[in-house]
């Protein structure tokens, strides 16, 4: 339209513009810092070696396995969510959406509360039975990525449910499919756009993860030390290894919103 | 006698209370929107159970309310035409149309080629390749008529199947339908608003009505199909 903005009530204040403007540099001013402060010629050994490697490696195994908790659980919860009507369903929802605004430091308490080894609500009967210790170990570091993780999967699959067209899987049904038939040949593939984007900013949110971990699993370097907390300890000892992990946190985000506006703008099906 | 549908179905206010026989024949739904003819054809098609009541369709009983026996969609072998385009946008036109047959007996080899053979018997075998998303409605309502029809079904339900077309391809499509209907053995019913559809491609026609509602202040609305 040529007479774009011209119209009445579309002309943009001042103040719009300079509010708009100072929040977009609030946010990318420190974003420069850190790029700034990346030693790049030497940014290869610092995260490949000492402490910085060792919470790498650790990092990308606990997000892994945690992330695939998330999915396994999540995927039939956001099923339930979205397709099941029931009582009491809105007040689930917000119980599955409150790690994410919980301060994960109570997360953490949370967990010990649970899963504690001597005072928690089924931690000793774990020990006792399956000689299971999850905290200080790597399993209690999956356990608090995945505890925090698991509402972002839920909310990105069950949006992804409600945009699917049951017609669909209608049509399929009167094709002859079977329920599982349609579920995997039908529901999933329609879904996988959302399946992506919610493994995405789970795998995310486990990658990132500090308050719960650290609470619950501890600062073991070598078992409990992921990323976020070696940057945290790096940043006295030696700036340059913590920045260069920073760098790396940073990458990966970036990767990941990539992801996700592909799969949000339906670009993959 | 073909379909034999005597029973009744709530959904949300609306009541449909339904007696109808039907032999093989093209059967031409009409009334109101919202009156509910699409939730009727979802009842044969197995797609919605009946609240009371008993279907059968070719002596066979699909749903009987009284001995808690349904026979669910998937195993109905309906073919079932919606409004507007629900081919599975991730396949193929081929592959779409090859879908109902992929887990019958035959061959993988064989379901294609008696896929392509459909589509090139309804004038569409150019399109066998390509993604839904690149036909336009009337190409894809054509495909989804062969894709409803590939596995010779024992009753075809067609919902509006004309309606979203502009003029030049709702008249193609009518001239398909009249070739095909006839000839398909079976009951076929047809939703559709259209006198010219009615006169043209059914044989008789069930106008959906709903009397007067009764007392002030009654929620629901009962359909009475004769």
């Amino acid at each position: 339209m040529s007479t774009r903005g011209r119209r009445v009530g579309a002309e943009t204040p001042a103040f719009v513009w300079v509010g708009a403007v100072l929040a977009l540099l609030f946010l990318l001013l420190p974003l420069a810092g850190l790029l700034r402060r990346v030693a790049w010629s030497g940014i290869f050994d610092s995260v490949t070696s000492g402490p910085a490697s060792e919470a790498l490696r650790l990092s990308f195994i606990t997000s892994v396995f945690a992330t695939m908790i998330a999915l396994l659980l999540g995927l039939p919860l956001a099923w339930v969510l979205a397709r099941i009507d029931f009582r009491g369903r809105s007040m689930v929802r917000a119980l599955v959406m409150l790690p994410m605004v919980l301060p994960p430091v109570v997360g953490g308490v949370a967990l010990l509360g649970a899963y504690g080894k001597s005072h928690g609500l089924i931690g000793g009967w774990l020990f006792d039975i399956f000689g299971l210790q999850l905290t200080f170990s790597p399993l209690g570091v999956v356990i608090a990525e995945a505890f925090v993780a698991l509402p972002f999967l839920v909310m990105a699959v069950e949006s992804g449910f409600r945009s699917i067209d049951p017609r669909f899987e209608e049509s399929a049904a009167t094709m002859g499919l079977g329920p599982s038939m349609r579920f995997w040949k039908v529901t999933l593939r329609l879904l996988a756009p959302s399946l992506i984007a919610g493994v995405a900013v789970a795998w995310a949110r486990a990658l990132g993860e500090f308050g719960a971990t650290i609470t619950f699993a501890g600062n073991i370097e070598g078992r409990t030390q992921t990323t976020p907390l070696a940057v945290y300890l790096l940043l006295e000892s030696d700036p340059e290894a913590a920045y260069a992990l920073s760098f790396v946190l940073l990458a990966v985000c970036i990767a990941v919103l990539i992801a996700m506006r592909g799969s949000w703008m339906g670009r993959r099906s | 006698m073909s379909v034999l549908l005597k029973g009744t179905v709530h959904q949300g206010r609306l009541i449909l209370d339904i007696d109808i026989v039907a032999g093989d024949e093209v059967v031409a739904i009409s009334g109101v929107n919202g009156i509910g003819k699409t939730t009727f054809l979802r009842v044969l098609a197995g797609l919605l159970p009946l609240d009371t009541g008993i279907l059968q369709v070719n002596g066979k009983v699909l749903d009987d309310v009284d001995h808690q026996l349904f026979v669910p969609a998937h195993m109905r072998n309906v073919g079932m035409v919606f409004q507007d385009n629900v081919l599975l946008p991730f396949l193929s036109v081929l592959e779409n149309v090859a879908y109902p047959i992929l887990s019958t007996a035959m061959s993988r080899q064989q379901a294609r080629q008696q896929a392509i053979d459909a589509l090139t018997d309804h004038g569409v075998g150019h399109l066998a390749s390509m993604k839904p998303a690149q036909l336009s409605g009337g190409q894809q309502q054509r495909v989804a008529l062969v894709r409803s029809l590939i596995n010779k079904p024992q009753m075809v339900l067609l919902d509006e199947p004309l309606s979203a077309l502009d003029a030049d391809a709702r008249r193609d499509m009518r001239n398909l339908l009249l070739g095909q209907l006839k000839t398909l053995p079976g009951t076929k019913f047809i939703v559709t608003h259209d006198r010219l559809d009615i006169a043209e491609l059914c044989d008789r026609e069930i106008a959906f009505t709903q009397p007067q509602s009764g007392a002030l202040g009654d929620e629901t609305q009962t359909t009475i199909v004769r």
